[in-house]
C-alpha cells in the first residue's frame, strides 16, 4: 500500500514522466543514491578521459590532477569477483551518480566522446574511455572501461585496471611513426607445451591477447601493415629477452569501442626489433620492426623545425627508393607557419623550372650523374626519380632536396633492392 | 690460390657481383625475369591490384610509358618484391586479408643430359595464385589465371633472353585450400651446368676440366 505521499505523488504527477507505483520507486531510489553518494567508502573521484586529453601519457599511475584535460566525476568502485593465480584478470564495477550526464552536447567537456567515438564507432555510453581510479591508498591508478551492464536503474560499467602500454610502429606512406597506448593485457589459452617440432627446427608457440580502446590511433593495427607485412609487437616484461608476437586476430565488433588483438608467438628478429634503453640502461620500450628502415621511426609529437613562415615537404608513397627500380614520384608540399596546406596557391604563379631538385647521398652530389634520372611529373610541383642498378648504394639513404621560392626542403629516403 | 678479401667492402662487391656474372643461373636468371617482367605492362594490369592501377594509366586511360624505349614511367617496382604481388621465391608469410594474386617464381635444376655432364636441365617455375574473388577479368573475359599465365607464356617460351633458349614444357592448373586458383608453368633450359667462372673482380673463364681444391 503506498503512503500518502507517494499517492499524493501517483496523482499530481506531470512534469517527471512517471506513470507508475514501480516508476516512482524508482525515482525515490534515485533520489537516495544520489543524496547517499558519497557516504559509501566505495564512492571516489575519478577521472574520465581518452588517450588524446591524457595530459600524463607516460603514466599509469601516480597520477596528479593540478590544470588536468581530464573530466572529473563521481563513481562507486565496486568489487564483484575476486582474483586467483590461475584466473585471467577479473573485471570490476563502476557506477555513476544516477544524475550523471552520459550523452554530451556541445560544450561538455565529454562532448568529444560523441563525435569521436559513439557516432564514429558506434561505442555505447563511456566505453573505451579510461578511468582514473584511486586505490585504498589514494593513488590513482589507470582504467579501462570496456562493457556496460544494462540494467533497470543503477547501470554499472565493467572496468579492466591498465597494465601494459603497447608499442608499436605504424607506418603511413612514407611516414615511421612510434605509436604508444595503454592496454590491459588478458590470457589466451594455448594448451601446448610452449613449443613445436616440425621435421627440422624447434619453435616457440604460444598466444595471447590485448584489449585497447579503438580510436584514430589503434585503429590503424591490423594483420599486415601498408607494406603488407605481417605486424608485429613485442609484449613482455622489460628484460633482454623480449617476446615477439605476430597480430593473428583483429577484433572491433565484438565490443564495438574497444580493440581486441590475438597475438601469435613469433620470432625476435634481432635485426629490426629494438630493445630501448635510456642512458643507464634501463629499458624504456619495445619496438617490433624498428630496423625495418634504416630511417628510423619518429614520435608522432616531434615537429619539424617549429615553423615561422612557409616551410615545404616531400611526399612520395614510401619511404624507399628500389636500386635499378621503376621511376619514383616526389611532390613538393608547401605549408604556412600554421601548418596549413598553401600548395595550390603558392605555386599558381610558378612554372615547373622554379623547382630544382636536387639528391646526394653520403654528401656526394649525384643529381647529374649517372646514377640518377630524372623526370618531369605530371604536376609543376612534381619530379620523378630512378636510381641506376648499383647495389653498393643498397642500404643507403638518398637525401632529396628541392628548393623554390627560397624554400629548402629535404627529405630521405633509404635505397634498397628490388 | 684462392682470392683473400681483407675488408667487409670487397666482401660485399664480390657477393653483389653474383647478380651480374654469368656464374650462378639461379640469381641472374631471376634478375633477368625480374626486368623482363618490370616493363611488361600486360602482366601488371592482369594482377588487377587496384591500389597500383594509377601507376600503371594516367586519368584519361593513356599507358605511362616512354614512347620510344618502352619503359614504364609509374612506380611500377612496387608490383616487385618480398611482400608484393611479384616475389622471387614461393614463399607467402603474409596473412592474407585482402583479394590479391600472386606471381612466385623459381629457378632450380636436378637432372642432367644423359651423358652430358656439361650441361643441365634449369627449370624457371612460374606459380600464379589468384583469389577466387576475383578469378575472371572482368575486362576481358577470361579466366584471371590462364590470362597470367598466357602473358608469361607470350614473354618466355621459345624466347632466348636467358641466354639459351627456354622452352615451355609444363602448364597444370591446381588450387590451394579454398581461396586460391592456380597455374604453374615450367620453362626449360637446356644450359650449361656453372662451367662458366669469374674470380672477383677478373674476366670469366670456363673451368669444368682443370683441377683445383
Amino acid at each position: 500500500m503506498p503512503s500518502l505521499e507517494t499517492a499524493r505523488r501517483i496523482s499530481s504527477a506531470k512534469n517527471n514522466g512517471a506513470k507508475t507505483i514501480g516508476q516512482i520507486y524508482k525515482e525515490q531510489s534515485d533520489f537516495l543514491m544520489e543524496e547517499t553518494f558519497l557516504n559509501d567508502i566505495q564512492t571516489k573521484t575519478v577521472y574520465l578521459y581518452d588517450f588524446a586529453h591524457d595530459d600524463q601519457p607516460e603514466l599509469k599511475d601516480h597520477m596528479t590532477y593540478d590544470n588536468t584535460t581530464k573530466t572529473r566525476v563521481e563513481a562507486k568502485f565496486i568489487v564483484k569477483s575476486y582474483q586467483s593465480v590461475d584466473k585471467d584478470q577479473v573485471d570490476y564495477y563502476l557506477q555513476f551518480r544516477p544524475s550523471q550526464q552520459t550523452e554530451f552536447v556541445e560544450g561538455d567537456d565529454l562532448y568529444y566522446f560523441e563525435t569521436d567515438y559513439r557516432k564514429k564507432y558506434g561505442n555505447d555510453d563511456f566505453i573505451g574511455l579510461y578511468c582514473d581510479i584511486p586505490d585504498d591508498k589514494g593513488i590513482y591508478r589507470k582504467w579501462l572501461i570496456v562493457r556496460k551492464e544494462i540494467a533497470n536503474q543503477f547501470v554499472k560499467f565493467l572496468i579492466l585496471p591498465i597494465n601494459y602500454q603497447l608499442m608499436w610502429i605504424e607506418t603511413k606512406g612514407q611516414e615511421r611513426i612510434k605509436r604508444r597506448m595503454w592496454s590491459v593485457l588478458k590470457m589466451q589459452s594455448s594448451y601446448n607445451s610452449g613449443l613445436w617440432t616440425d621435421y627440422v627446427t624447434t619453435s616457440q608457440e604460444n598466444q595471447n591477447k590485448v584489449w585497447l580502446p579503438l580510436n584514430t590511433i589503434t585503429e590503424k593495427i591490423w594483420y599486415t601493415n601498408e607494406q603488407s607485412q605481417n605486424m608485429r609487437v613485442l609484449v613482455s616484461a622489460y628484460t633482454d629477452n623480449p617476446v615477439a608476437w605476430t597480430i593473428s586476430k583483429v577484433e572491433t565488433a565484438n565490443n564495438l569501442g574497444i580493440q581486441i588483438l590475438t597475438l601469435y608467438q613469433d620470432f625476435f628478429d634481432q635485426n629490426k626489433d629494438y630493445i630501448e634503453k635510456d642512458s643507464d640502461g634501463n629499458i624504456i620500450g619495445l619496438w617490433a620492426d624498428y630496423y625495418d628502415s634504416n630511417i628510423e621511426p619518429t614520435d608522432p609529437d616531434t615537429p619539424s623545425p617549429t615553423p615561422s613562415t612557409t616551410y615545404g615537404k616531400i611526399t612520395a608513397s614510401t619511404s624507399t627508393i628500389k636500386v635499378g627500380g621503376s621511376y619514383k614520384t616526389l611532390t613538393l608540399k608547401l605549408y604556412d607557419a600554421d601548418n596549413n596546406e598553401i600548395t595550390d596557391t603558392a605555386i599558381a604563379d610558378l612554372t615547373r623550372d622554379d623547382f630544382v631538385w636536387t639528391c646526394s647521398c653520403d654528401g656526394i652530389d649525384l643529381t647529374n650523374s649517372d646514377k640518377v634520372t630524372w623526370l618531369s611529373g605530371s604536376g609543376i610541383n612534381q619530379a620523378k626519380i630512378k636510381f641506376a642498378d648499383d647495389r653498393s648504394y643498397l642500404n643507403k639513404i638518398l637525401v632529396i632536396k628541392c628548393v623554390v621560392d627560397s624554400v629548402e626542403t629535404t627529405e630521405e629516403f633509404e635505397l634498397i633492392g628490388s | 690460390m684462392g682470392e683473400i678479401l681483407t675488408t667487409k667492402e670487397e666482401l660485399l662487391n664480390k657477393l653483389r657481383a653474383y647478380a651480374e656474372t654469368p656464374d650462378d643461373d639461379n640469381i641472374k636468371y631471376k634478375d633477368i625475369i625480374r626486368k623482363a617482367l618490370l616493363n611488361c605492362p600486360e602482366l601488371l594490369y592482369a594482377l588487377n591490384n587496384k591500389e597500383l592501377e594509377s601507376e600503371l594509366f594516367d586519368e584519361d586511360g593513356n599507358l605511362l610509358i616512354d614512347k620510344d624505349t618502352g619503359e614504364l614511367l609509374g612506380e611500377v617496382d612496387r608490383y616487385f618484391g618480398d611482400n608484393s604481388s611479384i616475389r622471387p621465391s614461393l614463399f607467402i608469410p603474409d596473412t592474407q586479408t585482402t583479394v590479391n594474386s600472386y606471381v612466385c617464381y623459381q629457378v632450380m635444376f636436378d637432372e642432367l643430359p644423359r651423358y652430358q655432364n656439361i650441361y643441365k636441365y634449369n627449370e624457371i617455375i612460374f606459380n600464379i595464385f589468384v583469389n577466387g574473388k576475383d578469378r575472371t577479368d572482368k575486362l576481358t573475359g577470361i579466366p584471371r589465371h590462364d590470362l597470367i599465365a598466357s602473358i608469361i607464356r607470350e614473354k618466355f617460351n621459345w624466347s632466348s633472353i636467358f641466354g639459351m633458349q627456354s622452352k615451355l614444357i609444363s602448364s597444370k592448373e591446381s588450387t590451394t585450400d579454398n581461396n586460391y586458383v592456380v597455374r604453374t608453368l615450367i620453362f626449360q633450359i637446356e644450359d650449361t651446368n656453372g662451367i662458366v667462372y669469374t674470380p672477383f673482380d677478373e674476366n670469366s673463364y670456363i673451368r669444368n676440366n682443370e683441377y683445383w681444391t
